[in-house]
């Protein structure tokens, strides 16, 4: 019987072997494959402890931070409602948007991670810890942008003139990022889609404020001049056989290139486009980065000009007054005003603080400084006037955009400050208003609010 | 050496214990230790007493199955902390079993063949009769202390046994009486039918006897486990006794027929065999446990999570079935590794001791038992990896489970009690 119990142990001993062959499959040569898996609880556990850097607005104040429960689990929060479009949010069911989702990497601590330190902290369970993040946003002026715009529909962004950082981004209808996870069905479906970030990506057809560049282009190609009168009698004008209408009409039959600019005369404005021709119109408008998405660190749009091009006379017209086909972002248009403010150079926005990128040369400092000049006779006597500030010289354009054939008009008003030609402009501001009615009555009482908070702070 | 070696197993326990504490408490004081304290002590008893009556024991069994049970309560303090007193009180009873079958049953020195044995290899009827009249009363009293699933159970306030796991015993030893018996016979007598070679007929019958039975197991108590490991041991012991690789080759027919309709028959089978097949199409569903097994595997790697930093609790019922995943979750490849030569170990000197034993009852009897333990081992391990369906069956001395604890201990204690002292 011994070598019937021999060959039964052996026989034994081989399936043993043949087992720990089996954990070095699992255990070791598919293990990548199965902890990569989505229902590998692992996963949320490990991501749970992760303590996620803080953001910063430029002072130091937390916009978002970590904290800590006693098992070690990690919750997110959020100083409000306010910052939603610009610092994102973060849930483990719907993953990163905004700055979380653009410095992840860095909130999480994993930026610039050897493979030896990912397994070495594994190995000793370190606690990842996360770096923060300091933006160019102002937590007062983000906060004050948010409540000017209140309940309305639109958008704001206020930039620093000089290095293009962003103060204050706001989009509303906005959300709660703390509140994501059980909110997340009515915010999708919410017909206001706060999700949405109207700042950025939201595009508009800009009207008036469209002046600022068939202004600027008309300038800089010599077709026209300051001093040149343009003559509107009636409010309207037969410009190439497209009849021109007048919103803004003042009343006065003759205007200079200044006031027809700080009035929005659309007549004056047809005859400059059909002077610049298509391919300058264009040239410039893609000058001042309409075609383009702005390089900001959060996702932005790019806005258009027209479905085809080169543009016919009828379109030509359209374009040059702002409608047609035409359309723009707010964040576009604060760069725009920001060009101006910035003596004809566009800065490159971003919202990292330590970011900062060479302006682009636009158009020359003289024409910067002549529709500086028309901004500025708009806010003083002009439509824009309640965009005044006192004591502050302000610059400004508002815009009143159809949108579609019901309800009332898109408010628009792009400016900066202070305007003087003795100072240097500090502030630049575009806001929308969806379907809030005219751009002056509208959209510039915001942002002389915000301008003036802005202007106050040290 | 034994000695050397029992400290080494305390040691371990001591060790994994106060890391446990650390983890989990950030404290190690006597209120996290006390059980490998415990442990410890009991065990050195346990070798004094050995040392004492039973000088000429084999060296390794102890210290293996002793190291096996302390991590075993690591484990349960880390898994289901709950139970961890129940745990430790039944590892001082399966000592005590231990003791008592291999001081109560060995030859009394200088004896040939002592009374102890004997006495089971006479009564074999009745031990099987006892076995089967405690299967029995299971079905009709049987309960599952957890409320649910598989009632394998007989309650006495508040205490619970699985008559299963003792009559997995009785059963080797009514399979090495009755086979040393017919020894001769089965090996030897051919009958012949045209020109096939058959074993003899009447002494086929226990073969057919326990193919019936472990079915009747597996349809009135669905306990798959209890019935494959039977039926396995059985073919096994007949190999050991005939040399002839046929009757095995007839059980693994017969095995087919019965798994074949159990499956056609029964849920509870088609389940296991289908989520052992292809678990990836619900693994958040039926297939669930054994997924999340594979998945604690792959967590620990080569060198683990360290004690109680894993996320072992995932898989349900891990501190019973599955506590050999929650060992390859911390302990890592290392760990299971060692466990496996720990188990290894244990058959091979097991074996030792039956090709020692002196007469076909003795070599039968611990070859059955180390046939059991291998591989019911066997069984759970290559289950929780997947390597075949799953069965509920306990990993020996490691598994929570009182009724397992103390069973193994008395296998170790009969293999004391057939080394002649």
């Amino acid at each position: 019987m011994q070598p019937n119990i021999h060959r039964s142990l052996n026989l034994m001993l081989a399936l043993f072997l043949l087992v720990a062959l089996w954990l070095g499959y699992w255990g070791v040569l598919r293990a990548p494959e199965l902890l990569a898996r989505e229902d590998n609880p692992r996963r949320v556990e490990a991501e749970r402890r992760v303590q996620r850097g803080r953001v910063l607005d430029r002072h130091g104040t937390p916009l978002t931070w970590s904290e800590v429960d006693a098992d070690g689990y990690v919750e997110r929060r959020y100083a409000g409602d306010w910052l939603a479009h610009v610092v994102g949010y973060y849930s483990l069911r719907h993953g990163v948007g905004g700055i979380e989702a653009a410095f992840d990497e860095q909130l999480r601590g994993e930026a610039g991670r050897t493979a030896w330190d990912v397994w070495r902290a594994g190995l000793l369970h370190h606690t990842q810890i996360g770096e923060d993040v300091q933006l160019t946003v102002d937590a007062a002026l983000q906060r004050a942008a948010s409540e000017a715009l209140g309940k309305q529909t639109g958008a704001i962004v206020l930039l620093d003139v000089q290095t293009g950082g962003v103060l204050a981004l706001v989009s509303h209808p906005t959300f709660d990022p703390s509140r994501l996870d059980e909110e997340w069905d009515t915010l999708r479906e919410a017909p206001g889609q706060p999700l949405f970030n109207r700042a950025t990506q939201g595009l508009y057809p800009p009207e008036e404020i469209f002046n600022l560049v068939v202004m600027a282009a008309a300038l800089e190609e010599g077709l026209t001049a300051p001093d040149e009168v343009f003559y509107d009698e009636y409010g309207h004008a037969e410009v190439d056989g497209t009849t021109v209408r007048c919103a803004n009409h003042p009343g006065i039959e003759a205007l200079d290139l200044l006031h027809a600019a700080a009035y929005g005369c659309n007549v004056a404005f047809a005859r400059l486009s059909q002077r610049l021709g298509s391919d300058r119109l264009t040239d410039y408008a893609k000058q001042f980065g309409v075609d383009r998405a702005p390089g900001l660190e959060i996702p932005t749009e790019a806005g258009q000009l027209a479905e085809t091009l080169p543009l016919s006379p009828e379109k030509l017209t359209l374009t040059g007054l702002g409608q047609g086909e035409v359309l723009v972002s707010p964040l576009q248009m604060a760069l725009v005003a920001a060009t101006v403010a910035n003596c004809g150079r566009m800065p490159i926005p971003t919202l990292l603080l330590s970011q900062t990128g060479p302006a682009r040369r636009v158009v020359s400092l003289e024409t910067a400084r002549l529709v500086r000049q028309a901004m500025t006779l708009s806010v003083t006597e002009g439509p824009a006037g309640q965009a005044a500030v006192s004591g502050m010289v302000v610059a400004g354009k508002v815009g009143t955009a159809e949108a579609g054939d019901e309800g009332d008009p898109h408010a628009w008003f792009v400016g900066f400050a202070p305007a003087d030609l003795s100072e240097t402009p500090r502030f630049a501001v575009a806001v929308v208003v969806e379907r809030g009615g005219r751009g002056s009555q509208v959209a510039a009482p915001i942002a002389a609010q915000l301008l003036t908070l802005a202007l106050a702070a040290p | 050496m034994e000695p050397s070696l029992l400290a080494l197993a305390m040691a371990f326990t001591v060790v994994g214990f106060v890391s446990l504490g650390l983890v989990t408490r950030g404290r190690s004081g006597l209120a996290e230790v006390w059980p490998a304290c415990v442990w410890g002590v009991a065990l050195a008893g346990a070798w004094a007493t050995l040392r004492h009556w039973h000088p000429d024991h084999d060296p390794f069994l102890l210290p293996v199955a002793g190291l096996l049970t302390g991590m075993g309560l690591i484990m349960v303090g880390r898994l289901a902390s709950t139970f961890l007193v129940r745990q430790t009180l039944w590892s001082l009873l399966g000592l005590g079993a231990m003791l008592a079958v291999a001081l109560g049953l060995r030859d009394p020195p200088g004896q040939i063949s002592g009374r102890g044995l004997r006495l089971l290899r006479r009564y074999r009827y009745t031990w099987l009769v006892g076995g089967l009249t405690l299967l029995a009363l299971t079905l009709v009293f049987g309960v599952n202390p957890a409320g649910t699933g598989a009632r394998l159970w007989l309650g006495f306030g508040g205490l619970f046994f699985q008559p299963s796991e003792l009559l997995k015993l009785l059963m080797v030893v009514f399979l090495a009486s009755y086979l040393a018996e017919k020894r001769p016979l089965l090996a030897h007598m051919v009958y012949r039918v045209g020109r096939l070679r058959l074993p003899p007929l009447p002494y086929l019958g226990p073969v057919l006897l326990m193919w019936g039975f472990s079915l009747l197991l597996l349809i009135w108590q669905r306990d798959l486990g209890a019935a494959w490991l039977f039926f396995a041991v059985f073919q096994l012991m007949l190999y050991v006794t005939t040399g002839q690789a046929r009757y095995g080759l007839l059980g693994l027919a017969l095995f087919g027929v019965g798994a074949l309709i159990g499956y056609h028959l029964f849920y509870h089978v088609r389940l296991r065999v289908d989520i052992w097949w292809n678990p990836w199409a619900e693994a958040s569903g039926r297939a669930f446990q054994i997924v999340q097994s594979l998945l604690a595997f792959a967590a620990g790697g080569t060198v683990g999570q360290g004690i109680g930093q894993g996320y072992p609790t995932y898989i349900p019922v891990v501190h019973s079935d599955f506590v050999f995943s929650a060992i390859g979750e911390e302990w890592g490849l290392l760990g299971t590794l060692g466990v496996m030569a720990l188990f290894a170990l244990l058959v091979t000197r097991a074996g030792r001791i039956a090709m020692a034993a002196r007469t076909p009852f003795r070599q039968l009897l611990a070859f059955g038992l180390a046939a059991m333990l291998g591989l019911q081992t066997l069984t759970i391990m290559a289950g929780s990896l997947k390597v075949v369906p799953l069965t509920g069956v306990t990993l020996p001395f490691v598994s929570y489970g009182g009724s397992s604890l103390v069973t193994n201990f008395t296998l170790v204690g009969l293999l004391f009690a057939i080394q002649p002292s």
